[in-house]
């Protein structure tokens, strides 16, 4: 028989953070949401999907230029990383630092574009995941 | 009323371009109860603080530090010139130089994202840190108000009931220490008069003799204990050190009409041991003051009060309080950060007195917030007096926290060397006329054992000395001291110092406002007419020089 909604969510969301795709701060943020904003979480969480989506964009644009402007770089990535903290998305969040890393340190372009491509992965796993919870939370 | 319930009157100004980290941080204040107004550009949050100069200003500002348009420190020095509010900082960059550079640029702390509750919890500490440098009111209430009502006459008073037990039980411990200090802490007045008996009396004992004991015994002033005559001294020490060192190159109010009319009666002093160690460049550059930097002012809040010359009765804690902040919040990564090599930038210094190079530890800190207070007292302006009035209410109504008089009672002891401080500089107005003439009598004086610097010290110089003495005097100032100091201090690299160009305007601006301030006494327009705090001692400095000149 089927789990109740709650549950279900619940356990997905243990899930999530058991695969280490999700850190306690994002359990923080479930403690934050109250009866005052009771779509709290998941207008975070769309948020940062939303932007970190039109982030990705940007790197995989600036990267297609012959001169990439590593400043430029390094600030979208500095704000997907500050973005994915907040939401407590750990695997983007450890890609970013991953990259900024490289970028500081001026590696060569084919590493970073692999590590890029890691932490498009990674994203894309969480936005999966993340996209679930808010069904699951609508049917609650 | 507890610490909630405090939170729950401070206005929080949160900064950030990201609507992910905006939207988290307003609930996450909102969550501890204080007052959130977001924004999402700094250039619009700037605009919101200048409209609310003068009413509900804010409490504080969190900012990020990447941000399209003004970044960060750009937005933070500029909080810091104009209205003076604490600042924090909260971004995702965890790099060394950008978490000190913000702590450079004057931010009081620096928070890594993601921030938990605990850490904004305890921001209010910086909101009664940062008023504790300025006007005395407030600190008088809440902090001699441990046994009776707050004198601001709010409708506080019922707050003060609702005491929470441990409060209550906090309190009465904290009665007898308070009652200890009560005899201790009896404030001095320092008057114009005192202190030239102080002075005189100093330089008959020899600056290297001069312990308070004896000059306490010397000045015969009923009342006068050694105590006020310590932290005095101590005061007046660092003040010549600062001056042999041309920290006072920017400090330009120095005419001083009344000195030169009615001065004979303060010039009597003589240079005596003191001449050797004045710094001749220190008003060279004084009247470049429009070229130097934006940040300067922010020390500069200090110094306008000496220089304006008030005389205004401060009470001990207040400045005994502005160190505060360094015992409630330990930024324990700054704490050694950026003094960098205080022992290399002394040598830098060039100054062979030992007077001086013993005292090459004091930092500026004291003397901010001993100089606004200087300033404050007679003659607040509207906004100030708001200001005042707002934390005494903040304060008042918390006067019966423990918490506060924890950290009041901590200070108390922690500071007693910044014990008694005063003013003294009253008779001594400002005008720029002098300047010129300082600098032309200065530059005869004969230099002796120590330094003498012919030329104008140069920006490299200044920012070393600025760097030695950021060095926490180690009174349990600690780290955060240190880097408030080291906030107001190390902006002056380069690119400060010589000023940038939103700057320069700006400063002539400044000087303007900060002459008429001056003349009217009224030295918190704007912020702008700061000077570096350390000049309190600058216009018996000037009278040293007059004689030498002569």
């Amino acid at each position: 028989m089927a789990a109740s909604p709650v549950n279900q969510l619940n356990a997905h969301i243990s899930n999530m953070l058991a695969t280490g795709l999700l850190d306690e701060h994002f359990t923080a943020l479930r403690r934050l949401q109250d009866a005052e904003s009771p779509d709290f979480v998941d207008g975070l969480v769309t948020n940062f999907l939303n932007d970190g989506d039109r982030i990705f964009g940007k790197l995989a644009q600036l990267l297609e230029r012959p001169f990439v402007d590593l400043d430029v770089v390094s600030n979208h990535l500095m704000k997907l990383k500050g973005s994915s903290a907040s939401v407590g998305a750990r695997h983007v969040r450890l890609a970013c630092i991953q990259l900024l890393q490289l970028t500081s340190q001026q590696k060569n372009r084919d590493e970073w574009i692999s590590t890029l491509a890691r932490g498009r992965a990674a994203f894309d796993e969480v936005r999966r995941e993340f996209q679930t919870m808010v069904q699951l939370e609508r049917q609650i | 009323m507890d610490v909630d319930e405090f939170r729950a009157k401070l206005h929080v100004l949160a900064v950030d371009d990201d609507r992910v980290s905006l939207m988290l941080i307003e609930k996450q204040l909102r969550h501890c109860r204080y007052n959130v107004t977001t924004v999402m550009h700094a250039e619009t949050a700037l605009e919101m603080l200048r409209a609310r100069r003068d009413a509900d200003q804010f409490d504080l500002v969190i900012t990020d530090v990447h941000m399209p348009g003004m970044d960060g420190f750009k937005f933070l020095e500029l909080i810091g010139l104009e209205m003076d509010i604490p600042v924090i900082m909260l971004s995702a960059n965890d790099t060394l130089e950008t978490m000190m550079k913000g702590i450079k640029h004057g931010a009081l702390n620096y928070l890594v994202k993601p921030v938990g509750l605990e850490q904004l919890k305890n921001l209010w500490i910086h909101v009664v840190a940062k008023h504790m440098d300025g006007p005395s009111n407030s600190i008088n209430n809440y902090s001699d108000d441990g046994h009776h009502q707050p004198r601001s006459g709010d409708s506080e008073d019922e707050n003060v009931a609702n005491h929470t037990s441990m409060s209550s039980r906090k309190k009465k411990k904290e009665d007898g220490t308070r009652e200890d200090k009560e005899a201790k802490r009896q404030r001095i007045q320092w008057s114009g008069q005192l202190h030239r008996l102080f002075v005189e009396v100093v330089h008959q004992l020899g600056i290297d003799k001069a312990v308070p004991k004896k000059i306490v015994e010397m000045m015969n002033v009923e009342g006068l204990t050694r105590d006020h005559v310590a932290s005095h001294l101590q005061k007046y020490r660092l003040f010549l050190k600062k001056v042999s060192t041309g920290a006072y190159r920017r400090c330009n109010p120095f005419t001083d009409e009344t000195v030169w009319s009615e001065g004979n009666s303060i010039n009597t002093h003589g240079l005596g041991t003191f001449g050797h160690n004045l710094e001749h460049g220190i008003y060279h550059s004084s009247i470049s003051f429009a070229g130097s930097s934006n940040s300067s002012d922010r020390f500069a809040r200090m110094n306008s009060a000496a220089a304006i010359g008030t005389h205004s009765m401060l009470p001990t804690h207040s400045v005994q309080l502005m160190n505060q902040r360094n015992l409630s919040i330990p930024l324990k990564d700054m704490g050694s950060v950026g003094y960098g090599t205080p022992s290399n930038s002394s040598a830098n210094i060039r100054n062979g007195s030992p007077l001086l190079a013993a005292s090459m530890e004091a930092t500026n800190y004291p003397y901010r917030s001993y100089a606004s207070l200087c300033m404050s007292d007679p003659y607040p302006s509207d906004g100030n007096r708001r200001r005042i009035n707002r934390l005494s209410r903040l304060a008042a109504s918390s006067g019966q926290n423990s918490e506060f008089q924890n950290q009041t009672a901590a200070l108390t002891r922690t500071t007693t060397q910044m014990a008694g401080i005063t003013e003294q500089m009253a008779p001594f107005n400002i005008g720029s006329n002098t300047n010129s003439i300082v600098m032309t009598n200065y530059n005869s004086v004969p230099g002796d054992a120590s330094s003498v610097i012919s030329d104008l010290p140069s920006i490299q110089m200044y920012r070393d000395v600025m760097e030695s003495q950021i060095v926490s005097g180690g009174d349990g100032s600690g780290s955060l001291l240190g880097h408030q100091a080291a906030a107001d201090q190390l902006n002056y690299n380069n690119e400060s110092l010589i000023g940038t160009s939103s700057g320069q305007n700006g400063h002539s601006d400044d000087l303007d406002d900060f002459f008429s301030d001056c003349l009217n006494q009224d030295v918190f327009k704007n912020g702008d007419a700061f000077m570096d705090g350390d000049c309190e001692f600058a216009p018996f400095f000037l009278t040293f020089l007059f004689d030498k000149g002569n």
